[in-house]
């Protein structure tokens, strides 16, 4: 019987292997096709920094997405709750950042050492307070606990600071950077392609503080008895790991990723109480596409979403940036339901 | 060493336990027999805190811990090797084993490290591999060996020789009898009736929730009902 067992798995891996070594060459030529008449019709020749701005900014975006998402996937792996109030606390990112920046004058990045702190205790007391209680209810009942905190939280920020996007302009940023070598002249041109300074920064720290988490989560203690409350809650129990608390930090660290991100953001954005809704709805798509629960699926999800979406524009200008998103979802719902990175459930 | 007074205890609106009591002194080898279903897992999550009791006490050493969280009372030393072994699928043995010594902290960890290879070589061979992935015998060593690693002073075992080979089934019992000499306190679950109430010092019938009997291993390997209804003589 066992024998039986093994031959199955193995022809249901190979013809899973082979449906998608399918896709990906239909994908290939297809891409090939488009790539030969793009050339051949000239379009190439007139449009390549267009193409150019394209990746770059949908990289720099992309990795931003990368870090949102990874707090909402952490946070989906461990606690199994799909939380709505991601993007809302990523707009309290934003916010304080940004009365730090107005008020006190603090750089957007300094403010990290503040803003993320505060995030991380603010995501630890809504675990401990409101999700805690609904642990073991009903999906929808979480759902819609989630989904009225983001709606209160801002609710609150649309009172206290009104609804006036405001925005701030960094000071250094058009300014010259020698680093020895070579000289960076902000806003940095790369193959035709324009490089605001914020928006390099947030990238680069974003890649950061995603590997930094990465390793956070694969390296350490904590991060060891936070993937075991995740696949073995009781045997998690059952070893003397405190899993309230586990879930606690995890949703902590999950909000202090949004936070860090709404920081990030910050400086290039025009900040108002639904900012963060946006890369809410957007770090759901990147979650589904990296693999539910896949946290370096969730970085490598982003970079994808971050480019499509900036392509997108290009061939079908006016467009609204969602659709394609939306048509990159359904197709990974209809290909690899279970994401780049996620494990089939069989 | 721990008492159950009246203990009550279920799920949601299911109660499955209706007063149980029993009590297991320092250095004996207790064992819990009764058919499917009479509640003997049951029993084991509520002294281990995973799930509510509704009334009824449990007390260790003095204390009471019905209420307590269930990481408290692994910290106190309750342990148990569950049903379902429960291991983390995804990861290796070696992480599974550092897991049980959570609590402990890294330096304490190498000596039981050792201790449990030595009981279970098989581990030390498969160390790196992916717990998910060994055979069934291996998975059971596996829950031992990390039940072992948090230095359990009262250690329970739900059905440890559940779908085992005979031989292997010999191994597994042959380790706890070595786990009671080494001065740890255990409760047995067992569906093998005999060879479980032989290894013990008393032993206890569930029946529907409830204590039935209890004695001596030899008290009970002797009685006329238990014969019949557990050891199919
Ligand atoms: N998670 C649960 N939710 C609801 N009912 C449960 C749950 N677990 C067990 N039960 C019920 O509680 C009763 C006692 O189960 P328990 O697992 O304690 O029996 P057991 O004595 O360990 O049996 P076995 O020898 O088959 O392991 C059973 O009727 C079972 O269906
Ligand atoms: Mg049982």
């Amino acid at each position: 019987m066992g024998r039986k067992l093994t031959s199955d798995t193995t022809v249901n891996e190979t013809t899973q292997g082979r449906s998608r070594a399918w896709v990906w060459t239909v994908l290939a030529i297809v891409a090939f096709v488009l790539g030969i008449f793009l050339v051949q019709s000239g379009w190439w020749d007139s449009n390549h920094s267009v193409f150019a701005q394209a990746v770059v900014s949908g990289l720099l975006i992309g990795g931003v997405y990368g870090l949102v998402a990874m707090g909402l996937s952490l946070v989906f792996g461990v606690l199994d709750i799909i939380n709505f109030a991601h993007g809302a606390l990523m707009t309290i990112g934003i916010y304080a950042s940004y009365l730090l920046f107005q008020e006190y004058g603090v750089d957007p990045y300094i403010s990290l050492l503040i803003t993320v702190p505060l995030l991380f205790v603010v995501g630890m007391g809504i675990q401990h307070f409101a999700i805690n209680p609904v642990m073991t209810a009903p999906v929808h009942n979480q759902l819609l606990l989630t989904l009225g905190i983001a709606i209160m939280i801002e609710n609150i920020l649309l009172v206290v600071f009104t609804g006036t996007p405001r925005s701030i302009e960094l000071p250094y940023a058009r300014e010259s950077f020698d680093l020895g070598f070579v000289t960076l002249d902000f806003p940095l041109k790369v193959f035709g392609a324009v490089v605001s300074m914020p928006k390099l920064i947030a990238f680069v720290m974003a890649i950061v503080l995603a590997l930094v988490l990465y390793v956070l989560i694969q390296r350490t203690w904590l991060g060891s008895a936070i993937r075991a409350s995740a696949q073995q809650p009781e045997g998690a129990e059952l070893v003397g790991i405190d899993i309230n608390r586990i879930y606690m930090i995890t949703f902590g660290i999950g909000a202090a990723a949004a936070g860090a991100a709404g920081t990030l953001v910050m400086p290039f954005l025009f900040v108002s109480p639904t900012a963060g809704a946006t890369f809410n709805i957007i770090a759901f798509v990147v979650v589904v596409l990296g693999g539910m629960g896949s946290v370096p699926g969730a970085l490598v999800g982003g970079l994808i979403i971050g480019l499509t979406q900036e392509m997108s524009q290009i061939f079908v200008s006016g467009s609204s940036k969602f659709l394609s998103v939306f048509v990159v979802f359904i197709l990974v719902l209809l290909f690899r339901p279970q994401g780049i990175f996620g494990k089939a459930h069989r | 060493m721990l008492r159950i007074e009246n203990l009550h205890a279920g799920y949601a609106d299911l109660e499955v336990l209706h007063g149980v009591d029993l009590e297991v002194n320092e250095g004996e080898i207790v064992a819990l027999i009764g058919a499917n279903g009479a509640g003997k897992t049951t029993t084991l999550r509520a002294i281990s805190g995973v799930i509510p009791v509704s009334s009824g006490s449990i007390t260790f050493e003095g204390s009471s811990i019905d209420s307590w969280r269930s990481s408290k009372i692994v910290a106190e030393g309750v342990v148990q090797v569950p049903e379902a072994r429960k291991l983390f699928a995804d990861m290796s043995v070696r992480e599974n084993l550092r897991l049980g010594a959570y609590r402990r902290g890294r330096s304490e960890m190498d000596a039981t490290f050792d201790e449990v290879f030595e009981l279970f070589p098989r581990l030390q061979e498969r160390a790196s591999q992916i717990a998910g992935t060994l055979s069934g015998g291996e998975q059971q060593m596996l829950a031992i060996g990390r039940a072992l690693m948090t230095k359990p002073r009262f250690l329970m075992l739900d059905e440890p020789s559940l779908g085992l080979a005979p031989k292997l089934v010999a191994d597994i019992f042959d380790v706890v009898r070595n786990i009671g000499k080494n001065g740890v306190t255990v409760m047995l679950v067992e569906q093998n009736a005999v060879r479980a109430l032989e290894l013990s010092d008393r032993g206890y019938v569930l029946e529907n929730g409830v204590v039935a009997l209890h004695g001596t291993g030899d008290e009970l390997l002797g009685n006329d009902r238990v014969r019949e209804a557990y050891l199919g003589l």
